[in-house]
């Protein structure tokens, strides 16, 4: 797991270490400097090339980041590079320690040269070998100015590979959509830590492969108060230690599916499916009577409830007592996948939210029924987790998914915390929130998995891992992460163009073998 | 051709410094020599308005080079403060001089083995309150 940074909390990281641990902000300039040269020293090969000779262009805007820019100036000059400065402003306008490394760096014999207008650039990138942008950082705010803007243009025009000093310019630093340029890097060596817009959203390509460069603050100093984390398959992979020989089906836990209603059955059957590859021992579906024959077609390793249904043959009221007495003998419940959108359906899921003392996975349909009536989480006597996509989070705010989409990090963690839950926010980068506020982002996964009936399946994998009597704290980031790896597995045999969610079931077995190569 | 005047004002140099300019194209070096306070970047001043940069010139003393953007790329040079000539050609002075625009260099003599041979070497002579000796020698 590591630390994810938002500007501001980067910003304390730098005044803390100055302050606190006394290290001189020339120190941090020039460590992150020197890192961020060796880290493009050390990638120099994949791309053909070498240090000696290498004729490199460094855009430095004004701020702190151009400082940067002139310590790896110096640098890479010392490494038999012919790096060529490219400056925004003139140097007397150069403040605190840029304006010291700047002198450093005319001392050390490298040259830098002024542009007043991004095409007289033009010709010195098309020249370079490589490009170093080091033109905006963390602390920048907006969109970029005319000329930053225009040569974060010229940059891409350039097609020359480009390594970005701490973030792309031109991308904010947390997370949210850009408003302007961005610049496309191959390589962002990012000082201390990671940065919440290298790790979501449209950073995730733009900054190309990120490299953490440390710059003398220790870690834990780094990780203080932190909140937020990029996961990794090694926080999950300890989870799932090699099965006892001795194991029985009861030894990995009995799952209660409630879900399908006729219409929905294929539902239903996915996420029962998808627990069962999960590595739960058991799996009974509790569905509408109608619905229960064609479940139980769909299943034959998993056990089928008929229960009382409604008019419109999804779950009625009288099925409560049945599901109650099913879930005695079970170790998780998951709710929601088909379940039907009749209001005596919905009244049930809320009754069993509220009520059901068992760990319980909450989704689709089930979350819509709680929208409005977000009360029945309160005091419910066992661990919920809420797994919406954007649209069904936006509904259990009463607000639009554009809200969600725009603060995800912030939305998510605001919820699971004002109501004591874990929180699965899908998308793009699917985030994991829990009570204690703390945010996980899920690194894998991909488009193709943006089909019907995917959610079923994480419903699925997630129930299990809770029946197999994994934490929720845990088993919520495990679920997500082999989820994503499954769709990623499915992925490189199908493409991303024709994945079904079947096919992210059927890589569940691959997944988890690619976890125990991690451990 | 080799040509020279006397201006007894700055704006008499900075105007000899535009009409050199008028003449300029694509690849033409302005090589600029003399001292301190004799008049080179007043002479750059005229020299860049004519080839429609509007910005003005400023010496780029604390750098190596100004890019400037006028009806065709300008490179402002000064070699005052140049450490070694590797400086300049990891700047890509000579990419600068062989391409598409035109290139100034101020303290030119300190960069006397790089100037291709069709520069114009204009020298300014006198300082303070004295007149200007411009000595323009054309070889283009």
């Amino acid at each position: 797991m590591r630390p994810v940074l938002t500007a501001d909390e980067m910003r304390r990281v730098d005044a803390r270490a100055t302050a606190e641990l006394g290290i001189p902000g020339a120190t941090l300039m020039e460590n992150a400097g020197r890192g961020a040269a060796d880290a493009l020293l050390a990638a120099l090969p994949e791309r053909g090339l070498r240090a000696r000779g290498l004729r490199l262009s460094i855009v430095c805007g004004r701020g702190g980041n151009g400082g940067d820019g002139f310590v790896v100036a110096r640098r890479l000059k010392r490494a038999g590079a012919r790096p060529d400065v490219l400056m925004v402003a003139a140097p007397e306008a150069l403040r605190g320690d840029a304006a010291v490394k700047f002198a450093e760096m005319r001392r050390a014999g490298v040259g830098a040269r002024v542009v007043e207008a991004a095409s007289a650039a033009d010709v010195a990138l098309r020249r370079s070998q490589l490009i170093v942008d080091a033109l905006l950082g963390t602390g920048a705010r907006g969109a970029p100015a005319p000329l930053v803007a225009a040569l974060i243009e010229a940059i891409n025009a350039s097609g020359r590979p480009v390594v970005a000093l701490d973030l792309p310019s031109g991308l904010p630093a947390d997370g949210e959509p850009p408003t302007g340029p961005v610049v496309r890097a191959w390589l962002t060596p990012t000082f201390a830590a990671l940065k919440l817009g290298l790790v979501i959203g449209a950073g995730r390509e733009l900054a190309g492969r990120v490299v953490v460069v440390p710059i003398g603050v220790p870690e834990a100093e780094v990780a203080r108060d932190v909140r937020t984390f990029l996961l990794e398959g090694a926080d999950v992979a300890p989870l799932f230690p090699r099965r006892q020989r001795e194991a029985h089906k009861g030894t990995y836990g009995h799952l209660l599916v409630l879900a399908g209603s006729v219409g929905k059955t294929g539902a239903a059957a996915l996420c029962a499916r998808a627990a069962l590859r999960a590595g739960v021992g058991l799996v009974t579906v509790g569905t509408a009577a109608s619905a229960q024959p064609t479940v139980a077609a769909l299943l034959l390793e998993a056990m089928t409830e008929p229960l009382p249904e409604t008019g419109a043959r999804s779950l009625g009221m009288k099925a409560r007592e049945p599901i109650v007495a099913l879930a005695e003998a079970r170790a998780a419940v998951a709710i929601g996948p088909g379940l039907g959108l009749d209001d005596e359906t919905r009244a049930l899921a809320r009754v069993l939210v509220s009520t059901m003392p068992r760990p319980m996975v909450v989704d689709a349909d089930a979350l819509t029924a709680l929208a409005d009536h977000l009360d029945a989480l309160r005091g419910a006597p066992g661990v919920r987790v809420l797994t919406p996509h954007p649209g069904e989070m936006a509904r259990l705010l009463g607000g639009a998914v554009g809200d969600v989409q725009r603060d995800r990090v912030g939305v998510a963690r605001g919820f699971a915390v004002a109501h004591e839950v874990h929180l699965v926010l899908k998308g793009a980068d699917t985030l994991i929130a829990g009570p204690d506020g703390r945010v996980l982002i899920n690194p894998t996964g991909n488009a193709g998995m943006a089909s019907g009936g995917t959610g079923d399946v994480l419903t699925g994998i997630l129930g299990a891992l809770l029946a197999r009597g994994i934490d929720a704290a845990q088993a919520a980031p495990a679920a997500v992460y082999l989820h994503g790896l499954a769709g990623d597995v499915a992925a490189e045999r199908v493409g991303q163009e024709a994945l079904i969610a079947s096919d992210v079931v059927e890589a569940l077995g691959d997944a988890y073998r690619r976890l125990a190569d991690v451990r | 051709m080799c040509a020279s005047l006397a201006t007894t004002s700055p704006e008499e140099t900075d105007a000899a410094g535009h009409r050199l300019g008028t003449t300029l194209g694509a690849g033409d070096v302005v090589a600029l020599s003399g001292d301190l306070g004799a008049g080179k970047t007043v002479f750059v001043q005229g020299l860049v308005r004519a080839l429609g940069v509007t910005t003005g010139a400023t010496s780029p003393t604390f750098v190596l080079v100004n890019e400037y953007r006028g009806r065709l790329p300008v490179h402002h040079v000064d070699a005052y403060r140049t450490a070694s000539l590797v400086e300049l050609l990891d700047l890509g002075l000579e990419e600068m001089m062989d391409g598409d625009g035109v290139t100034i260099i101020e303290w030119a003599e300190r960069l006397e083995p790089l100037l291709p041979a069709r520069a114009v070497r204009v020298r300014i002579a006198g300082v303070g309150d004295e007149p200007r000796e411009i000595t323009i020698d054309d070889r283009r």
